[in-house]
């Protein structure tokens, strides 16, 4: 018997683990990081909010995956029919996901190095142990409501979520911290009935399949018997990418939903710049520019229509160009557009700015969710596994650009006393506009030929998403071989460019 | 005890996806021994009746009874005698084969080992291989031999054979389920929803037809092959306009004529008789004959 139970447990640990072994991994490199950078002046309290991020992600992707793995296997009526109490299935499964997320817990705090971000007790306990009461409390239930382990995540985050706009509406941030105690016992008690509801709907789970369907082509046949409308398959294509994305737009629904409330709270109190409106769209906007990459290709796969939707007899590079353009298009469009429309209407004299880094920003994330996208065979995954590789390419390419340009003017030192005397004596002649323009042409290889060399990155990341995309082909060989390439070629650039601008600098007389 | 318990009792079954009725008003016995074919065309209402039966779905109306048990009351007891394979198989792809049998064993009391190890020889199934690298085939197989070993009282097998090569399918059916049930004869039953009614020809010892979610048929098999006969007639010229009570023109070529009769095979031959035929031939229909006719029947009658 009680090796019954160890095979049994050891399934659902192995079920968990490789989720579990990347979140902590990428807590501890970012522990690790933060350490080193703990000090004035080289602390850099940007990585306390990439804790936050992969601590909360990972710990609700963790929790959803435990339930959810049945679902993505199609094993849940397996396990169902299997003689066993359903109380006891569900019990082992808590056995293991409860250990895992408090161990995430437990390193999440140990990252949080200065507490910078969140100073006050109430949040960095709501940061760290938030999460953690989430994951154990209310995922497993909503996956199992949803039927989709993502559905779970996102649903999770979003009761935490309501009860922080309700609570901030009742006590605005600034006249305390009741906001976050409110938060941390109403995510307490929210967790505490989940755990209720999770009990009792275990207990009637029904593992359908074919309801949905059933009841999907009853819908089809139905449609069909309405006096069908020729369509263009781009526009088909278009809609079906947009259906993909339905998660993606049910949490920008969400996020309309939470605005609302904070801009009622600064109706109520005009002084009130809410600073939670920002806060809440910057969650939103890293959130949903992920989310729409991760459901780019994971998605298809996970429901089996990939391959007969790449063999359509359409060119497949035709399709992914509308995937693409349809999944940019969208995380931009709920990023920055919707923050920007609520702003309008609630405030014409102060709205949301727009600026090129942030649309930039948005697209290289959503590129990058696309790639890790494309070698997922599940949206749950391709979300978990984006977070550490976009850290990962993050800390591997511009978190090295500081030592790099260091290392590169120490290996071609330029004489800047020569440089400012030649620049001070041409200064005001004639000679001066075409030395200012050669300053800038070298300027220009310096800093904005970077950007392009990111841009072309961000391309070529495209261009190997595309190859997976209609690929069986995912080995480790293969994503090694893509990783090593894009390393490559920013390196090779990046140091090219600062080399030549090195050079250039070398060669004014 | 006047009366055996059954092992499949359902009862007036209603079950509704939103307002489409899946199951409608379904009512069928299976007595224990018996290998019992559950028939219908796609989406007919069956995998949907299994999983009522395996307490994965909740009936929304209509009783389900296995071995005289609730299902959803005393699930526990319900699910240690039997066993099941859904129509799409599913595994966890980071076990191997054999871990993939430790697992399912670790939740029954009792595993046979011997069956186990001729049913891995027998499919040459590699037990070193993960899951995630079986073909469909070869997952098939691998669901069959963990619903065999636990030797269950009742085989409920959804589509089982859906993936397997001509060979292992004859195989699987003649020689593991023929096995299985006469290793514990009258003891173990089988219910099989499948299309491939012509494999399980020999098996099948009773028999329902569903058709959106409503029985259609339900027989004994050999009574279904006395009552369901097809008679062939070849005429000296063109055959005469026929048309008799209780039978059917299933194909008339050239001087030849093919009626599917119900019960009254002798009478239609007699009167046949009175047009002269060359020659004359009576022959019992194949259960897959049966399901086709009972239903083009119910079609042409809707």
């Amino acid at each position: 018997m009680t090796s019954a139970v160890g095979i049994q447990l050891r399934k659902e640990v192995r079920a968990l683990l490789p989720a579990l072994v990347v979140v902590a991994i990428t807590l501890t490199a970012i522990a690790f990081l933060a350490r080193l950078k703990s000090g004035f002046p080289h602390y850099r309290n940007d990585l306390e909010l990439w804790v936050a991020i992969v601590h909360g992600l990972g710990v609700l992707s963790l929790a959803a995956l435990a339930f959810g793995h049945e679902l993505m296997h199609g094993t849940m009526a397996s396990l169902l029919v299997q003689p066993v109490a359903r109380r006891r299935i569900l019990l082992l499964k808590m056995v293991v996901l409860i250990p895992a997320a408090v161990l995430l817990g437990v390193l999440a705090d140990s990252a949080f190095v200065n507490y910078y971000l969140w100073r006050a007790r109430i949040q960095s306990q709501l940061l760290v142990w938030g999460p953690v009461a989430v994951a154990i409390g209310l995922v497993p239930v909503l996956t199992l409501l949803t039927r989709k382990p993502l559905g779970g995540v996102v649903f999770a985050i979003a009761i935490p979520g309501m009860i922080f706009g309700v609570s901030e509406y009742v006590y605005p941030l600034r006249d305390g911290a009741e906001a976050w105690w409110i938060t941390w016992y109403g995510t307490l008690a929210a967790a505490g009935i989940g755990l209720l509801v999770l009990w009792r709907a275990f207990q009637n789970l029904e593992a359908a399949g074919d309801g949905s369907a059933r009841a999907s082509s009853r819908a089809a046949i139905a449609t069909d018997r309405r006096e069908a409308a020729p369509r263009h398959w781009i526009w088909l294509l278009v809609k079906k990418e947009l259906r993909l994305q339905y998660l993606t737009m049910t949490v920008s629904g969400l996020y309309v939903v939470a605005c609302v409330l904070v801009m009622a709270a600064q109706s109520r109190d005009p002084e009130y710049l809410g600073p939670t409106f920002y806060a809440v769209s910057a969650l939103h906007c890293g959130f949903v520019a992920l989310l729409a990459g991760a459901f780019a290709s994971a998605e298809e796969r996970q429901l089996g229509t990939l391959a007969s939707q790449v063999l359509m007899p359409q060119a497949a590079w035709r399709q992914w160009l509308i995937k693409a353009g349809v999944t940019l298009g969208l995380a931009v469009v709920l990023a920055v557009g919707l923050p920007w429309l609520l702003m309008s209407v609630h405030r014409p004299a102060d709205p949301f700015p727009i600026k090129d880094e942030l649309v930039a920003a948005i697209l290289l994330a959503t590129s990058a969710a696309m790639y890790v996208s494309s070698l997922s065979s599940n949206s749950l995954w391709a979300l978990l596994a984006s977070f550490p590789a976009i850290v990962l390419s993050l800390l591997l390419t511009t978190g090295q650009l500081r030592p790099l340009k260091l290392a590169i003017y120490r290996w071609l030192p330029v004489d800047q006393q020569r440089i400012g005397a030649i620049m001070s004596a041409e200064f005001r002649t004639d000679a001066w506009p075409a030395r200012r323009a050669q300053l800038d042409w070298i300027s220009w290889w310096q800093s904005d030929a970077i950007a392009w060399i990111i841009a072309g990155v961000a391309l070529l990341t495209m261009f190997f998403a595309a190859r997976n995309h209609r690929s069986l082909d995912r080995s480790v060989r293969t994503i090694a071989t893509q990783v090593t390439t894009l390393m490559l070629l920013f390196w090779t650039s990046t140091i090219a460019c600062l080399a030549i601008a090195q050079i250039a600098y070398n060669a004014i007389r | 005890m006047s009366t055996q318990t059954l092992a499949i009792e359902i009862d007036h079954l209603v079950r509704r996806y939103g307002r489409t009725d899946a199951v409608n008003g379904l009512s069928l016995r299976v007595p224990p021994g018996r290998c019992y074919g559950f028939f219908g065309r796609n989406g007919a209402g069956k995998t949907t009746t299994i999983k009522c039966l395996l307490n994965l779905l909740r009936p929304t109306s209509g009783s389900v009874r296995v071995f005289g048990l609730d299902p959803a009351r005393r699930e526990v007891e319900v699910k240690s005698r039997l066993a099941y394979v859904p129509d799409q198989v599913g595994f966890y792809p980071w076990m191997t084969v054999r871990d993939t049998l430790e697992y399912a064993a670790s939740f029954r009391s009792r595993w046979n080992r011997d069956t186990e190890r001729a049913l891995l020889d027998q499919f040459r199934l590699p037990t070193g291989h993960k899951t995630g690298h079986l073909s469909k085939g070869q997952r098939t197989q691998l669901a069959l031999i963990a619903a065999i070993c636990p030797e269950p009282d009742l085989l409920v097998l959804d589509e089982p054979t859906s993936g397997l090569d001509p060979i292992v399918r004859r195989e699987f059916i003649q020689t593991v389920i023929g096995a299985y049930q006469d290793a514990a004869p009258g003891a173990r039953s089988v219910f099989v929803s499948t299309h491939l009614i012509s494999e399980f020809e020999g098996l099948i010892d009773d028999f329902t037809i569903i058709d959106e979610g409503r029985e259609v048929l339900t027989l004994d098999a050999d009574a279904a092959r006395a009552r369901y006969q097809k008679i062939y007639a070849r005429f000296a010229g063109a055959p005469p306009p026929l048309a008799f009570e209780g039978a059917r023109v299933l194909r008339q070529q050239g001087r030849e004529v093919q009626l599917v009769v119900n019960g009254n095979a002798e009478s239609v031959k007699a009167r046949l008789a009175a047009h002269s035929p060359e020659a004359i031939e009576i022959q019992a229909l194949s259960l897959e004959e049966i399901f086709v006719t009972t239903l083009q029947t119910t079609g042409a009658a809707a």
